[in-house]
């Protein structure tokens, strides 16, 4: 608005009413919210003057915003004021109802790919070691044997799909960690937020924690059944199948 | 002293039909004792040693290792019994091929976890020696020839000195040079070791050095 007026601070501004009162404003200050929805349209003047503007009486106040420093509170206090000055409150949730939706409907759709793409990958790992199993049937003949018990021989397949999902975690967190920086330098421009110029990314380490859980959870469990098929092999049934 | 005593043996496979592969079987090998077991194929003789070894436990009567009943244990427990006394070389090497010589001798020891790697390395380097192959102990066991696979494989049988060793063919798949190689180490092992041994095999000859020949026929002991 400043800028397609051409203004600066310390002009002065004359505004009309519907009413179609004339009144000299002073400008004392600039403000930029970073979303052009509101600066394209928004000016702020004190109290009185808004009454006077409106030709109102100084007990006239058509909202009050109030700022909690727990936003999760807002509908409950909404309650308590509405009950307490029998008012109409709105807390920010109701308010930003689309919004919400939009976010939860978001997640659901990333968290729904992310569990469809480690399901995929698990069942990779599940394979792999499926197969592993019956190239090493010799091995884990031999090793029952020589008097290496069946959890011995669990444990050993077991260790094998944690240390793959530690390394694929780790290496995976890198990746992504790497891919994030590059798109949170990649130019975003767009005409809502003016003042956003790269794509917004939210670097927090419990996402890096979920993901890592998630990668661990999945191999425990790719590995978990060939390992217990490991376990029950019997080595005289192998050794006799030679 | 008996270092095996087998009382009654029988067993029998339920699949595809009911039949009776060991009938009443009992033996007993002293200590110290090479004792061979002769054989047509298909007569038992392997399913005889995988009970006596304790790997398969699906069997009637009593199995004794130094006079101390074996059948009826635990899985945990046998696979303990088959790590510290029990020392097994198949007709196949059965080595692992991603590790070296030293590390495959080494492995059921490390298992019994009695020794420190240290003392467990010296050990197999030792038995290495008396099979005369220490100079291959950094290789991969891939790199070997057959005989001397089959010396590593009967090192890592002596690994945990156990009471006896048994062999289901161990000469089968070499040639007659590195069988009687093989045979001297046994005969060796009996006299300078007094270790014990139960062999099963095809070869007469080999069957003629050692101290007994059991003959077997259809399941039963005949001789
Ligand atoms: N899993 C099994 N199911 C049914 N019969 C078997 C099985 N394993 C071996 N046999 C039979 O048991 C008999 C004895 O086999 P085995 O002990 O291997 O003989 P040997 O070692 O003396 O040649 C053979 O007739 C064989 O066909
Ligand atoms: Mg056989």
């Amino acid at each position: 608005m400043q800028k397609k007026l051409a203004l600066k601070k310390g002009d002065y501004i004359q505004i009309g009413t519907i009413g179609g009162e004339i009144h000299a404003l002073k400008i004392i200050g600039l403000y930029q919210s970073g979303m052009s929805d509101i600066d394209n349209v928004h000016s702020y003047v004190n109290l009185q003057m808004a009454q006077r503007i409106l030709g109102e009486s100084n007990d006239f106040i058509t909202d009050i915003n109030i700022k909690l420093k727990h936003m999760e509170e807002s509908p409950a206090f909404a309650r308590a004021m509405e009950i307490k000055f029998n008012i109409t409150a709105v807390d920010i949730q109701s308010a930003n109802a689309q919004f919400e939706t939009g976010t939860f409907v978001r997640n659901l759709i990333s968290y729904a790919v992310s569990i469809t793409l480690l399901i995929v990958a698990g069942f990779g790992i599940y394979n792999i070691l499926n197969m592993l199993i019956y190239e090493k049937m010799n091995d884990i003949a031999i090793l029952k044997a020589t008097g290496f018990s069946g959890p011995d021989v669990r444990w050993i397949f077991i260790s094998q799909a944690i240390i793959i999902g530690i390394i694929g975690g780790v290496l995976g967190l890198i990746l992504g960690y790497i891919v994030s920086s590059i798109i949170d330098h990649t130019p975003f421009n767009t005409q809502a937020m003016p003042t956003i110029k790269t794509y917004p990314i939210k670097y927090e380490v419990k996402y890096y924690l979920i993901g890592l859980t998630f990668a661990l959870v999945s191999t425990f469990f790719a590995g978990y059944f060939p390992s217990r098929k490991a376990e029950k092999m019997d080595p005289v049934d192998i050794i006799r199948g030679q | 002293m008996a270092i095996l005593t087998a009382k009654a043996i029988s067993k029998s496979f339920h699949f595809p039909d009911e039949i009776e592969i060991l009938k009443d079987i009992s033996l007993e090998i002293q200590s110290g004792e090479f004792v061979s077991i002769m054989g047509k194929s298909g007569c038992g003789k392997s399913t005889l040693l995988y009970i006596l070894s304790t790997m398969d436990t699906d069997y009637t009567g009593e199995l004794y290792i130094s006079d101390q009943l074996i059948t009826g244990e635990n899985a945990e427990n046998l696979a303990r019994i088959r790590n510290s006394k029990i020392g097994f070389v198949f007709q196949f090497h059965y080595l692992l091929a991603e590790f070296s010589v030293l590390e495959n001798v080494m492995l059921p020891a490390k298992k019994l976890g009695v020794k420190s790697k240290e003392e467990i390395m010296h050990d197999a380097m030792e038995k290495l020696k008396l099979l005369n192959i220490e100079d291959q102990s950094k290789k991969l066991t891939s790199r070997l020839s057959g005989g001397q696979k089959q010396r590593v494989a009967i090192a890592r049988a002596l690994i945990n000195n156990p009471g006896i060793i048994m062999g289901d063919e161990p000469t089968g798949n070499l040639d007659s040079k590195n069988a009687e190689i093989v045979f001297d180490i046994f005969k060796e092992l009996t006299e300078k070791e007094k270790m014990s041994l139960l062999i099963v095999t095809h070869d007469v000859d080999f069957a003629n050095k050692t101290d007994r020949i059991i003959h077997m026929e259809d399941g039963k002991i005949i001789a």
